[in-house]
């Protein structure tokens, strides 16, 4: 039975009770969580769900489903369908790279455009601000695949723009183990 | 013997602790050879344990050596009542388990060990394992407690992935 995907997005003030207020709605219209992440970022609640079902919706559709629970918890949502869920790149290393320093504007941008100029995709990406109000620190934690036939001389050039930048830098290969 | 198949989660024998072993019947020694007929018959695992067959004895097979980058090992080994006697450091890696082929996650997991165990004549023996090869004993050695390495991840957010490729 083909399936159809949507990518929601919710955004509010946290407080208890949201994601049950979501998933509520999500069970009772018989929508299947496929994945899902939430989390508070500077104490803002943010959830993205990717939810399927057998019947085809508008983005429209969807969030009238939730009007109710978005005016009762002051939700932002927004929906988008998804068409095409596999992606086409082969990658066969994963690495983490590990950035910081003291914060300044233009850290992920810089790093994550190199990155986008070697093919190398983002999979997952956290930043944080930690360190004194007056003296920040600014980490940043990525992880990425890097597709084949890309030789290590990349994380030499990560390297350099992670200098000018005046952060430090870490990069360390990810090897999955079946046991 | 034969090739068996793997167990998946959720299976429930998974979740079993298994029983000791205490004289070396015919079904514990066909055990053995099904463990290893079915570890070498993949070409990617390094080891299994007896529940991960359907059997609940303390039996794991393991065999660092197909690891290439593993060069401190003990080779093809099965343990019998396998007991970690001490722990030394931390490491992390990333796991996968065939009995759940569709995750994999970051484990902190013990350096170096000291594991004591009984070969297939029920004669004790004591080694140490570090690395590779003691990260791997210390996952078989979880499934005969029915603990799987999804039990061991700390952060669900940070350190559980779906598996992006297969072998």
């Amino acid at each position: 039975m083909k399936k159809n995907y949507y990518a929601l997005t919710f955004v509010s003030v946290d407080k208890p009770g949201i994601v049950a207020e979501v998933t509520k709605v999500l069970y009772e219209e018989g929508f299947n969580i496929e994945d899902s992440s939430s989390t508070l970022l500077r104490g803002f609640f943010s959830m993205i769900l990717i939810v399927s079902h057998e019947k085809s919706f508008s983005a429209k559709d969807i969030i009238t489903y939730f009007s109710e629970s978005c005016k009762k918890y002051d939700l932002s949502i927004s929906v988008k369908p998804i068409d095409n869920m596999t992606s086409a790149t082969k990658y066969d290393r994963t690495y983490i790279v590990s950035v910081y320093g003291s914060d300044k504007p233009g850290i992920v941008y810089k790093v994550a455009k190199f990155l986008s100029e070697k093919k190398i995709n983002i999979v997952d990406l956290q930043t944080k601000v930690a360190g004194k109000e007056d003296k920040p620190l600014y980490i940043m934690v990525l992880e990425v695949n890097v597709p084949s036939g890309l030789d290590e001389s990349w994380m030499l050039s990560l390297k350099k723009i992670s200098d000018e930048l005046g952060t430090d830098i870490n990069v360390r290969q990810i090897e999955t183990y079946e046991f | 013997m034969a090739i068996k198949e793997v167990l998946t989660y959720p299976n429930p024998l998974l979740k079993e602790i298994s029983e000791e072993v205490k004289e070396v019947t015919p079904d514990v020694k066909d055990t053995i050879i099904d463990l290893i007929d079915t570890m070498d018959s993949t070409g990617h695992s390094v080891g299994i344990a007896a529940p991960q067959i359907g059997k609940l004895y303390r039996i794991i097979a393991v065999d660092a050596s197909k690891n290439k980058k593993c060069t401190n090992h003990h080779g093809k080994m099965v343990m019998i009542n396998p007991e970690i006697l001490k722990w030394e450091g931390m490491l992390q890696f990333r796991e996968g388990c065939m009995s759940l082929p569709d995750y994999t996650g970051n484990v902190n997991r013990a350096r170096k060990i000291l594991v004591q165990y009984q070969d297939e004549k029920l004669n004790t023996k004591v080694i140490e394992a570090e690395e590779f090869e003691a990260v791997l004993i210390q996952h078989e050695i979880d499934h005969l407690d029915g603990v799987l390495f999804i039990d061991r991840i700390i952060s669900k957010r940070t350190d559980l992935f779906r598996r992006k490729k297969y072998k």
